[in-house]
């Protein structure tokens, strides 16, 4: 392994949990949710009106935009207590 | 040799359109080169099917842009620092957004196609909205092409520089929602313009 990824690598094993998951949730929700909001508002709430539908999905799909940047940045402020540990030892030894 | 280039770039299709007016006009049919004739006489379903796809073409580009650039910034600053992998996917689906920009614009466009006989199509209604979608569509994909780029070229800079210093991604994130704001500018100047057109309809005899 090279030299350059062995101190990424430690810091590397608090962050697995689910990410790709959680990417692969949300791209699809970001698809089908303005999508479908959009035909069923148009249908149900607007009466044909395609102009209100199509902001009611871009509505939508920035709801699913912030609702991401809000979960990624909490997400973010609550692990990091564990890792910065182990390399300082490292460095100390040298 | 750059400028050999430059000649066959511009000289040749310039020279070759001079040399075709200058025949029409000395042969006497110098009015074949007629504008007025050309839009009354192309189909407004051509207009129309080449703004939504220029809609959503143009869209797609810009996405497709910003989220390569982004994400070659990503994938390179997290054999580093493997912490900025998850939060700066924050970048990507704000270039994914301007994707769904066009989708959305080029869904509302399409519900205005509807059959009609070729020789019932040339009304005034019809060009209007033959007109107003094709220029409509442009504006939609110009602004998502540039929005997208913007995003994304911001998006590999926060990338590198949350790399060197975490405190700074709050605040290009902001830079980035300016950026994000510019493809919202152009879905509602395309809804305005086709605010008032109706669904392509049969001439009424």
């Amino acid at each position: 392994m090279s030299e350059q990824a062995k101190p990424a690598n430690i810091t590397d094993q608090a962050a697995k949990g689910g990410v790709l998951t959680k990417l692969i949730l949300f791209s699809l929700s970001l698809g089908i949710i303005p999508i479908s909001s959009y035909f069923l508002s148009e249908r149900y709430v607007w009466n044909g009106n395609s102009n209100y539908a199509a902001i009611t999905a871009v509505f939508a799909a920035n709801v699913v935009l912030v609702t991401y940047i809000i979960l990624s940045i909490l997400e973010d402020k609550s692990p990091a207590s564990v890792p910065p540990d182990v390399p300082k030892d490292t460095k100390k030894k040298q | 040799m750059g400028l050999y280039t430059s000649y066959y770039a511009f000289g040749l299709p310039t020279f070759v359109t001079l040399v075709i007016a200058l025949y029409l006009l000395f042969t006497g049919s110098g009015e074949a080169f007629n504008v007025g004739r050309f839009l009354e006489e192309s189909s407004p379903y051509a207009w129309a099917a080449t703004g939504i796809g220029l809609c959503i073409g143009l869209s797609v580009l810009g996405a497709g842009w910003g989220i390569f650039v982004t994400g070659a910034s990503i994938l390179g600053g997290g054999v580093r620092a493997p912490r900025i992998r998850t939060k700066n996917l924050i970048s990507i689906i704000f270039c994914e957004v301007v994707a769904i920009y066009g989708v959305i614009i080029g869904i509302v466009y399409s519900a205005k196609l509807s059959q009609v006989p070729d020789t019932q199509i040339y009304t005034k209604d019809n060009y209007f909205t033959g007109f107003a979608i094709f220029w409509g569509g442009l504006t939609v994909g110009a602004c998502n092409l540039l929005c997208g780029i913007c995003v994304g070229i911001t998006g590999s800079t926060a990338a590198l520089a949350d790399a060197a210093d975490p405190n700074l991604f709050v605040k290009i994130l902001i830079v980035e929602v300016f950026g994000s704001i510019l493809g919202l500018f152009g879905l509602i100047v395309g809804l305005l313009m086709v605010g008032r057109t109706k669904d392509f309809a049969a001439a009424s005899p």
